[in-house]
């Protein structure tokens, strides 16, 4: 079997330099060839701009005055320039409060999944470590089985820890895919390095902090990306385990003002829609922005860690 | 390895043993003790006496659930949006990176995979937003059939459009992601057997054929037994997050069932009972995937 670490960078490379290079050339353009890459492009754009067009669609409306709005006029871009969605939004005392809590457990979480997670890797990446297949069987059976939404919720409860960011941050800090990522990359790390150090003296705390981890930061990164984005985007738990308005993370109040829902328990302000300008429909665009925000904007950015991390994550699953 | 004891690799590799400890004992207590939780299907729990302390009452909510009048609604409801959302949602990632791999402008490949997968990334409230709005009275799919000279559509009170919009939905969302892990196993194959092919004069249909489907074949073979093991696993945000009372007829699955009277209704016992039912059901349909995975193709998960 081919060392999968190997493959993954055999991959990658031709990946990459595919990009700075002609794709294969083929000498057998027939007529119908010609067409399929015609199609084949305009099928494919087309699929482009329908992905695009809720997001530039949302940028109109959230600028855009109500009567235009509600005769549906508005597409791709504003009609009656106005901000005052925004100016309401931002006004809302909720929706900072909101931002703050969203980026707390955000960082919060992402922290206890890297430090878990290369804490986890390293012993894992040993290959002469007793316990190694034991910890990973171990491991892995959750990932088939879990116990379900009421168990879980139970047991939150019992611990004490409803309503509290530990309910957001805990329960997934221990997820085996991140850890199986580092793993990977530690492993793919040369093993004399390890081993020099271990002559010279060093114990496996000085090696996964000063050599390991250091040389670790571009998977590390994905994994923190990853993460991050996903505790930002989550709905479910904040919605099963806060009960304070004020802990709600942004998806929370987003979801209200979509819904045109106060939550079940009292909410601190729903922006009421003026008349002319400004609608509810403005305002929900608005907040949708701005909770899309962060990502969108640095998204160009940090694609790549992204597409690296679940090529390596899915072939080595 | 031979000689190694436990206990002198305790303390040979005492460091290790340490590092270990945090993901251990988290995995015990958030993934193993809810497994054990699950007795309180069995139970009938009440928060003073809790876990340990419960009335245990066997089968009591499982009889229940099969005697439930919504019963059959949220199974059937369950399995048709697990059973539509598998036929239907399959397929089109591998047809997007096979599309993709197909391209030869290796720069527009670039953005169109980039852009494909931008949905993955935005969390599910944004997207349940953007469906309203694009759906809405005055939304671009109603002014589209006026154009066409028909009449609006009210797509959120009519129990039959539910199903359409969850799996559309799920499909704009994931059909970029999915293609990844496709495109991997494309990129895999080497040129060489391409130029060779057309050196010996097979067209580009005929290379598709024969290089391109069977390269990925055993991808599809894995993520197949996957997608059909969780088919009734249909997952409850988006579902939470789309349906309104109106349309419970069709939009209300196992979750969403669970979350209502499980959880918002406090009947704890009855909720972990019906979820309980739907893990088993899942872990028998992953089972018998992979049985015929084997039998079929001679080979499988395990």
């Amino acid at each position: 079997m081919v060392d999968p670490a190997q493959a993954t960078e055999k991959q990658l490379a031709r990946e990459h330099t595919s990009v700075h290079q002609e794709s294969r050339v083929r000498h057998n353009e027939s007529l119908y060839s010609k067409l399929f890459d015609i199609l084949n492009v305009t099928f494919l754009t087309v699929f482009i701009l329908s992905v695009l067009y809720p997001f530039v669609n949302a940028i109109a409306i959230s600028l855009s005055q109500t009567t235009p709005i509600k005769k549906g006029l508005v597409h791709l871009v504003p009609i009656g320039l106005n901000f005052d969605a925004y100016k309401i939004v931002f006004s809302s005392f909720n929706i900072f409060n909101a931002y703050r809590n969203s980026i707390y457990y955000s960082v919060l979480g992402t922290l206890l999944i890297l430090v878990v997670g290369c804490l986890a890797a390293y012993p894992l990446a040993q290959r002469n470590f007793r316990a190694r297949k034991l910890l990973t069987v171990f491991l892995t059976i959750p990932m088939f089985f879990n116990g379900g939404m009421i168990p879980l919720l139970l047991l939150i409860r019992e611990l004490n820890m409803l309503n509290t960011v530990w309910a957001l941050v805990l329960p997934g800090a221990f997820g085996f895919w991140f850890i199986i990522l580092i793993r990977t990359n530690f492993q793919a790390l040369p093993d004399g390095l390890m081993e020099s150090a271990r002559m010279d003296g060093a114990h496996d705390w000085h090696i996964l902090l000063r050599i390991v981890i250091p040389l670790s930061v571009p998977i590390l990164v994905t994994v923190a990306l990853f993460a991050s984005v996903g505790i930002w985007n989550s709905f479910t738990p904040a919605l099963l385990y806060l009960q304070d308005y004020d802990k709600m993370p942004i998806t929370i109040v987003l979801r209200d003002i979509i819904a045109n829902s106060r939550f079940q328990f009292e909410s601190t302000f729903i922006p009421e829609p003026l008349s002319d300008t400004g609608s509810i429909e403005s305002m929900r665009m608005a907040t949708i922005l701005l909770t899309l925000g962060p990502i969108v904007l640095v998204y160009p950015f940090i694609q790549r860690y992204f597409f690296k991390g679940q090529l390596v994550g899915s072939i080595k699953g | 390895m031979k000689g190694d004891s436990w206990l002198g690799s305790l303390k040979t590799q005492y460091n290790l043993y340490l590092m270990i400890v945090p993901v251990v004992l988290g995995t015990l207590i958030f993934s193993y003790f809810p497994m054990y939780g699950v007795i309180v299907a069995f139970q009938n729990y009440n928060v003073i006496e809790g876990m340990f302390g419960s009335e245990f009452v066997g089968l009591k909510h499982f009889i229940t659930f099969a005697n439930d009048p919504y019963f059959f609604r949220i199974l059937k409801n369950t399995f048709l949006l697990g059973l539509y959302s598998f036929l239907w949602g399959f397929w089109p990632p591998i047809v997007l990176a096979l599309l993709l791999n197909e391209l030869k402008m290796l720069r527009f490949k670039k953005v169109a995979q980039t852009i494909s997968y931008l949905p993955h990334f935005i969390s599910l409230v944004v997207i349940g937003g953007f469906v309203f709005e694009l759906l809405s009275a005055y939304g671009v799919v109603n002014q589209f059939l006026v154009y066409l000279g028909f009449d609006k559509i009210n797509f959120f009170t009519e129990p039959g459009w539910f199903r359409s919009i969850y799996i559309s939905t799920t499909i704009w969302q994931g059909i970029g992601w999915g293609s990844i892990i496709y495109l991997a196993a494309l990129t895999g194959v080497s040129p060489e057997q391409y130029e060779s092919a057309v050196i010996d004069g097979a067209s580009r249909f005929r290379q598709a054929i024969h290089i391109t489907l069977p390269a990925i074949f055993p991808v599809i073979r894995i993520m197949m037994i996957f997608a059909l093991s969780s088919i009734l696993s249909v997952s409850f945000e988006l579902v939470y997050l789309l349906y309104n009372p109106a349309i419970y007829a069709t939009a209300d699955v196992i979750a969403t069932y669970v979350f209502r009277r499980g959880i918002q209704g406090l009947d704890f016992s009855f909720g972990a009972a019906v979820g309980l039912a739907q893990s088993v059901i899942a872990f028998v349909l992953l089972v018998i995937a992979n049985w015929i995975s084997n039998k079929t193709t001679g080979d499988g998960l395990w």
